[in-house]
């Protein structure tokens, strides 16, 4: 046993884990009562539409794009969908990660094979390389990129790789890289609330407000 | 009080309320918002990419509305907002976004971004960054009664005319009614046809009707300069009108802003609901159509398409009503692609057709309505809002294009059944 890549991992999953968890948890509660703190004024004009179910209806609905439009922007829209997919999958579904979630929350869930899990992970890290590939050579892609974008698409990758080196023993210590995997995740975890990572709690807000507005004049979403 | 800086930041601060922050926390800068853009896709120029255009009031929120960012302010780590910044936002806010509402539908995240840029130009303005056309159209409104500046001698013009047509009486200020008309300055300037049409229509359903002198018009640049008090003393014009007459309905006309205005702006604008209904001339008369008062003989066989306004179709919600009145009247009605909820702007709407300076913009974004009319090869363009009627006029003699443009409520009118 190598005494150092242990401590590492006794750390990564023991003090670090816990400050990442609080910097995440903390950070999260914080960038959703700065939204709502804000308050919306009480529309007065008389609704055409349900706009509480048109809200709803639209944080499911606008996972789809509208037709026509995936050819006009398909590294996006295509590697989007994969690596959403495949984070997801990733995350969710492999076993040692459900063990975690029963330990901590005592829930659990049934997992799916390493197969699926091994290819999820592969084809999300393939589609992160496409969309940072998009970001430096599509035009509109290029003119909104900020180092925040880069940031995030690197730290989301980072958990993908090293899981998928660690569990597949690929090359190193296999205790230091799952060292190392911990805390790729923990800086993920760390850096949530201060970037667009956040879009993946808020997305659930904003699209209930487009929702709303929209159906409360009897109009599409 | 004059336009300053300061007042311009006051005012794009108080825009920003819970969805703004939502949207802008939501973002993750897919640029997705840009393919549904009429000027991006026409001109693929980056910097039309529909939330580009709001960078300057993203950074107002994040450096005065969350911790990070203001702390990130305080330690001198991000720039603040100038004057010059609201300068040089002019001509992405005002020139190249008619607020058609078509990145509002596509963003992956929901982000309403035509209705930051409506927010956004309320701060815009009160920094007097604002085309001077809109900024005289609103004095002229305010102070003579429409955009257009002094219309009543016009419009009694055009009632005389039409009473003449139609052999139907139309009485100004009449009280006891059910329905108040407003026009649009447009309409009663350049297609007061329509005038004629309503009376027939009126006429066969049964309807009471009268004209305010008051309060005729219904376009308010209020919203298209983005000045709340401006656009609230326009729809307290007609609002005072109409409850002193005591109607049950103001019937909003064939005008795409004019309906988001008075129906869904107005009663926030000022701070209390109306005594009496807004309903769309497209809406009433379907509602006449399913109720049996609007009977019609014989059919157009022209070959004839429908153009949708953007504020009453993606923003209003007024979708199939036209479809039904078309299908009533029309024996050659074709669709366009994209037609409906995503149909292309005509590139007028949102005040770009009165600015001057955005003209070859405006002429480079009716590429899309161009490829769409190109396919169908109507005769006529039919369509319900006065406005998009004189764009489509416009740019179809631009390019030598030689299509009809026609408003829905004259084309009804048409084939009223003169039987029953």
């Amino acid at each position: 046993m190598n005494n150092q890549a242990f401590d590492l991992l006794m750390w990564a999953r023991g003090p670090a884990f816990d400050i990442a968890l609080m910097i995440f948890a903390g950070g999260i509660v914080l960038r959703i009562v700065e939204i709502f703190v804000l308050g919306r004024k009480k529309d007065l004009a008389p609704a055409k539409g349900n706009p509480v179910a048109q809200g709803l209806k639209t944080i499911f609905s606008r996972s789809v794009p509208r037709e026509g439009l995936v050819k006009f922007a398909p590294i996006t829209y295509i590697g989007g969908y994969i690596f959403h997919i495949g984070f997801f999958i990733a995350f969710f579904f492999f076993a040692p990660h459900i063990a975690l979630f029963t330990d901590a929350f005592g829930v659990s869930w049934p997992s799916t094979g390493r197969v699926i899990v091994e290819s999820a992970t592969a084809l999300a890290l393939l589609a992160l390389i496409a969309l940072i590939y998009s970001r430096f050579t599509d035009p509109v892609r290029k003119a909104l990129t900020t180092f925040d974008d880069y940031l995030v698409l690197v730290l989301s990758g980072l958990p993908l790789l090293t899981g998928y080196i660690a569990v597949n023993k690929l090359f190193g210590d296999p205790t230091m890289m799952m060292a190392f995997h911990i805390l790729s995740v923990e800086a993920l975890m760390i850096a949530f609330p201060f970037t667009k990572l956040m879009h993946a709690f808020s997305f659930a807000i904003s699209r209930y407000y487009n929702g709303a507005i929209q159906g409360r004049k009897g109009a599409e979403s | 009080m004059s336009a300053t800086f300061e007042r311009g930041l006051n005012a794009l601060r108080e825009q920003i309320d819970a969805p703004v922050a939502s949207f802008f926390t939501s973002c993750v800068n897919c640029g997705l918002c840009a393919e549904a853009c009429i000027f991006y896709r026409a001109t693929e120029d980056p910097k039309y990419i529909p939330i580009k255009k709001l960078d300057l009031m993203r950074r107002v929120w994040s450096r005065e509305f969350t911790l990070f960012g203001w702390i990130a302010g305080a330690l001198g780590l991000v720039k603040p907002v100038t004057d010059k910044d609201f300068s040089d936002w002019e001509t992405l806010v005002y020139d190249s976004c008619t607020m058609c509402g078509r990145c509002t539908l596509v963003c992956p995240v929901g982000n309403d971004i035509t209705m930051m840029i409506r927010k956004m130009r309320e701060g815009m303005s009160a920094a007097g960054h604002a085309p001077v056309e809109l900024i005289a159209a609103a004095g002229r409104h305010a102070d003579l009664g429409s955009p257009m500046g002094e219309l009543h001698p016009a419009l009694h013009a055009q009632v005389k005319h039409a009473i003449k047509d139609t052999g139907i009486e139309i009485e100004f200020d009449k009280p006891g009614v059910d329905y108040m008309v407003i026009l649009s300055a447009q309409e009663i300037a350049e297609f007061p046809d329509v005038l004629g049409a309503m009376a027939k229509i009126f006429k066969k359903a049964g309807l009471t009707w009268t004209i305010s002198n008051e309060a005729f018009e219904a376009t308010n640049v209020g919203i298209q300069l983005g000045n709340r008090d401006v656009a609230r003393v326009l729809v307290q014009r007609v609002v005072d009108a109409a409850e002193k007459l005591g109607v049950k309905y103001v019937i909003s006309p064939e005008c795409g802003h004019a309906y988001q205005a008075l129906r869904w702006e107005g009663p926030n604008l000022i701070g209390r609901s109306y005594k009496f209904e807004v309903i769309h001339i497209i809406e009433l008369l379907d509602k006449l159509r399913a109720e049996g008062k609007l009977k019609t003989k014989g059919k157009n066989t022209q070959k004839l398409t429908f153009h949708d306004p953007c504020q009453i179709n993606r923003r209003g919600g007024i979708n199939g009503e036209p479809r039904r009145l078309m299908n009533m009247v029309a024996e050659n009605f074709v669709e366009t692609d994209d037609a409906g909820t995503m149909n292309w702007c005509c590139g007028g709407g949102g005040g770009v057709g009165s600015n001057e300076r955005a003209e070859g913009l405006r002429h480079a974004a009716f590429k899309l309505k161009k490829i769409q009319l190109e396919k169908v090869e109507p005769e006529v363009i039919v369509t319900m809002c006065a406005y998009c009627h004189h764009t489509l006029d416009n740019v179809l003699e631009e390019f030598n294009m030689d299509q009809e443009v026609m408003g829905l409520t004259e084309l009804v009118a048409e084939y009223l059944d003169d039987d029953v």
